[in-house]
């Protein structure tokens, strides 16, 4: 650890060069040790990366059971991919299913393809539990007539279907279920199942319009949509198979489902990353060759950063068994904080350049530990808050900045004075500034006052907006496609869901279908288009019991009179009545191959899935002891915002934190000098965004711990100048600009989060640096705010 | 090419030139093809004869049919009980006095054999196409029959085959079951009048809309 042998340094090093190449050496091969033995440990693949974003998100607070709910209910909604094929002819989008199904079966990135559903299994395994099956309307109809001794609808019913034209009924049918009650259960099913206008063909849903034949083939993935490297993979494979398809049999691909989405995210994110990365790179050679006469600089900084990097690498891989790619992005940018070290030690070297390197650092070396332990300091409070994925990024960010300091403070002494006389010259307008605002006490309380107010006003006027949705950047072409499959295939499915428990699966099944006559009731109000859930298919079993009485309790003379309509054999019907407890019960494991088992989780416990919502307050004020209405997103965007919440009151901790830390060190009245600028950079920060109706979120208050670490700094090096106005506020203002081209270029990024996070960091550090260059004394003068 | 004047308005419906049937079948049924569906209004009444082995009897009942190209077909049930059944392009609804019930054709294999009848008479070109197979036809003036068989494995578990035949209207259609039924549908007195639905008629096509 760098800390001991630092402390050493700082009290006999400065005078004593050989101390200090000691300690080089010992930190180079510090260095080195590290990179070997994280290159033996990549190389035997013991590195692990983690690259599904959900890992980086808190898990919801759920009890157990709800959180097995919602794995199994997100993997049924997420790990999907919808294929629809468009094909001029029947016989091609049949040599089109073919093809995709045999490419599937091939391809390790799929679960083997499954047919939407057997129809003719089902129904064969159905019919063996026939008796204890019977549609709705006949529940109705039966128990309606129990009670008034009038059978006659029942046999309107029986009759009206046998007898209808084009309608065909089996022998055997009608010798085994002669009132047809199990075609209208099926049929009843059937219209549950899905009201559009596709046929199933071979188990997949199939429709024809406008001359063109659709088919829609379901793939389940075999890992995790947001998964990086597995989108990464499906994509090249889709795009693959498309062409083969498209070549071979001229039919033509869509695509949807939650892996094309995320997907598309990713895609857009990298590219901003990596415009962004150039952008923000030309930016910096620009910015130190205007700075420092020289290129030297970046060469410095990329050794810092990378030593940074590599031991931030380290410790966080050792600490937490992997590394997550968000923490390597985000973690190495705020690892390019270092930058500021350098440009402040390297235009006070160039102020002092009679000096040995070695004597400017031992004299900066305060004020830069301080700005290292501040800026620690804020990070610190990144650790506290409750997502996993920030925990990692502050280890990263802690160790990365902590290392780059390290390699800084002990290379640049080594190098000669760089040229800053040009910039010096250029920004001498700042030093103006900071002496007039400095030498004038009203101009500074009409700043102040005007800071407050302005700022009051604003926060006042702040709005919040959590929706998870709202992060998200959404691609045309993604769309265009979700929304034609969509259209020709009404694939709705809403992610709120119920949860169905009890103590044993008979009262699951009891309360799952007193929540099924609900739905229906919300279904025949319009407020949702449908429901699944496997009580439509599976009763219980006292309704199934009850379903054997009412058939039982038909009246011999009802069946005598549908004998003679009919011409069916009286003992035929005699026969099936007593036969109808010969039956046994549907129970659930005749259904596993049913397309609706996955919503089984145990016996203690089932999911109903939701089509689309249009009324969320009758989901609502559904209450059903054992029921549990979830909604997955809003609660999702609910802890976001508790989190968003937590985050605000944890910068007002840091900032008190850093102001008894300042004291400590510098004592109580130099507090106000360093803090209040940075301070007033929130304020205004917030506010701004506030007039321009940027609503505030977690990410935007998360970048506000970036301000804080940043701003801090700004005014400590103003605050402990060693080298005059020009010199400092110039190097205050290249090390704003290099913030500004590595993080406020992020505002400028279609992502939301991104966009959040880089536009607070951009308006924080440009506040940072005014209100510090116009407010913070310099300790040479003294100080008295 | 031959009897280019027959005068087929009743809307049979048939091509199948993708199936194994010659070129001069499926010209055949072009033929009857280019002469259909002029008539966008059929009245009929029509007995139906159902067979099947175990009964002693066959079932028979009869009604009124009414096809309308804009909605579909409608049976009007009158022995041995009252019922409507409408048979939309997606519905089929079954209505008695006491009950109703609406079942999406898409998703239920009875639905197949029931829009059969609608998509001969209505003329989908498309749909016959992709369901059927021309085995046969005959069409000679003033009487044409054609015989097809079942394309889709969901028709095919139902029907062997299905026989029509007409003059100006259609007059008979057989259906000849997988499991030894048989159902023969009659149509008397075809009409094309009144052209106009009446409110029960027009009521029920738009329950099954």
């Amino acid at each position: 650890m760098p800390k001991a042998p630092f402390s050493k340094w700082r009290s006999s090093t400065l005078r004593n060069n050989t101390w200090f190449n000691k300690l080089g050496l010992f930190w180079l091969a510090l260095l080195l040790i590290t990179a070997s033995v994280l290159a033996s440990a990549w190389l035997q693949q013991r590195i692990h990366v983690e690259t599904d974003i959900f890992k980086l998100l808190p898990k919801g607070e759920y009890s157990a059971q709800v959180q097995q709910a919602n794995q199994q209910v997100s993997s049924l909604i997420n790990q999907k991919l919808f294929v629809v094929l468009e094909a001029p002819t029947a016989s091609t989008l049949q040599q089109a299913t073919d093809q995709l199904l045999a490419e599937t079966k091939q391809s390790a990135l799929w679960q083997p393809p499954q047919p939407l559903l057997d129809s003719e299994a089902l129904g064969k395994t159905l019919y063996q539990h026939r008796a204890y099956l019977l549609s709705q309307q006949d529940q109705q109809i039966l128990s309606d007539a129990a009670q008034t001794g009038d059978y006659a609808a029942l046999n309107e019913q029986a009759l009206s279907q046998l007898l209808s034209p084009g309608v065909p009924i089996s022998a055997e049918l009608l010798k085994q279920d002669p009132l047809l009650f199990f075609p209208r259960f099926l049929l009843e099913r059937a219209n549950s199942l899905n009201g559009d206008q596709a046929t199933l063909e071979q188990g997949w849903p199939t429709l024809q319009r406008d001359n063109q034949y659709y088919r829609l083939v379901i793939l389940n993935l075999a890992k995790s949509p947001f998964n990086i490297d597995y989108q990464d993979q499906t994509s090249a494979w889709l795009e693959q198979v498309k062409q083969h398809i498209q070549q071979k049999t001229q039919v033509k691909t869509y695509l949807t489902g939650t892996l094309m989405f995320a997907s598309a995210g990713t895609q857009s994110a990298h590219q901003e990353v990596s415009t962004i990365g150039v952008g923000s790179t030309l930016g910096l050679i620009f910015l130190v060759w205007f700075g420092f006469r020289s290129l030297r600089p970046l060469a410095t900084e990329f050794a810092a950063v990378s030593s940074g990097c590599l031991m931030a690498l380290a410790v966080t891989h050792v600490l937490f068994g992997e590394v997550h790619l968000m923490t390597l992005v985000f973690g190495a940018s705020l690892i390019g904080v270092s930058v500021d070290f350098s440009f402040y030690y390297l235009s006070t070297q160039a102020a002092k350049r009679n000096m040995s390197g070695a004597t400017v650092m031992r004299e900066m070396l305060p004020s830069l530990l301080m700005g290292l332990l501040t800026t620690i300091a804020a990070y610190l409070c990144l650790m506290l808050t409750p997502f996993p994925g920030l925990k990692q990024i502050a280890v990263f960010s802690m160790t990365g900045l902590t290392a780059a300091w390290i390699t800084s403070v002990l290379l640049l002494p080594k190098l000669p004075p760089l040229d800053t006389t040009r910039s010096l010259k250029t920004l001498k307008f700042l030093a103006k500034a900071r002496h007039f605002s400095l030498a004038n006490f009203r101009f500074r309380i009409a700043l102040i006052v005007v800071v407050l107010l302005f700022g009051g006003y604003g926060l006042s006027q702040i709005k919040a907006d959590d929706q998870v949705q709202s992060l998200q950047s959404k691609n045309a072409d993604v769309v265009q496609q979700d929304a034609k499959i969509k259209q020709l295939f009404h694939q709705r499915q809403s992610s709120q869901y119920f949860v169905v428990y009890g103590d044993n699966a008979e009262q699951v099944a009891q309360r799952e279908q007193t929540l099924i006559a609900q739905l229906q009731l919300l279904q025949q109000q319009g407020k949702i288009d449908g429901y699944q859930a496997l009580g439509d298919w599976l009763p219980s079993v006292q309704q199934q019991q009850h379903s054997v009485q009412q058939q039982q309790q038909i009246p011999a003379s009802l069946l005598t009179a549908y004998a003679e309509y009919t011409g069916l054999n009286r003992a035929d019907l005699t026969t099936w009545q007593a036969d109808l407890s010969q039956q046994s019960l549907l129970s659930i494991h005749d259904l596993k191959e049913h397309p609706l088992y996955s919503l089984y989780l145990s016996e203690q416990q089932r999911v109903v899935l939701l089509g689309t919502v249009s009324d969320l307050g009758g989901l609502h004020k559904i209450k059903v002891a054992g029921v549990e209405f979830v909604d997955p997103v809003s609660d999702l965007s609910g802890l976001f915002a508790d989190y968003r919440v937590q985050a605000q009151y944890m910068i007002v901790a840091g900032l008190l934190l850093l102001s008894v830390i300042l004291m400590l060190v510098y004592g109580w009245r130099n507090v106000m000098n360093v803090m209040l600028p940075v301070s007033l950079a929130l304020l205004s920060t917030f506010a701004v965004q506030a007039f321009f109706a940027v609503p505030l979120n977690l990410f935007g208050v998360m970048a506000a711990f970036l301000i804080l670490g940043i701003g801090v700094d700004y005014a400590i090096f103003y605050q402990q100048d060693q080298a005059g106005a020009a010199s400092v506020s110039s190097a205050m203002f290249l090390c704003m600009l290099a913030t500004i081209l590595g993080f406020g270029l992020m505002s400028l990024s279609q992502t939301q989060a991104i966009h959040a996070f880089g536009l607070t960091v951009l308006l924080g550090v440009i506040f940072s640096f005014i209100y510090a260059t116009l407010l913070t004394k310099s300790n040479a003068a003294e100080v008295a705010v | 090419m031959i009897n280019r004047k027959v005068w087929f308005t009743s809307s049979l419906m048939v091509v199948s030139s993708f199936s194994m049937s010659s070129v001069a079948l499926a010209d055949e049924a072009s033929q009857i093809l280019a002469h259909l569906a002029t008539k966008p209004l059929v009245r009929a009444s029509f007995v139906q004869e159902k067979t099947l082995p175990s009964l002693q009897r066959p079932l028979v009942s009869s009604g009124q049919m009414l096809f309308d190209r804009q909605y579909g077909v409608l049976w009007r049930l009158s022995k041995p009980v009252q019922a409507d059944l409408v048979v939309t392009k997606t519905k089929m609804l079954q209505k008695t006095a006491r009950t109703q019930s609406e079942i999406s054709l898409a998703r239920s294999p009875y639905g197949s054999g029931a829009t059969l009848l609608l998509q001969l008479m209505s003329g989908n070109e498309a749909a016959v196409k992709q369901a059927f197979t021309v085995k046969k036809v005959n069409y000679q003036l003033q009487h044409w029959s054609i015989e097809l068989t079942p394309n889709s494995t969901d028709l095919k578990k139902l029907f062997t085959t299905i026989q029509a035949e007409g003059d100006q209207y259609i007059r008979q259609i057989t259906l000849t079951e997988n499991l030894g039924g048989k159902t023969i549908i009659r149509f008397t007195q075809p009409t094309d009048q009144p052209k106009q639905l009446d409110h029960a008629e027009s009521t029920l096509f738009q329950m099954a809309k």
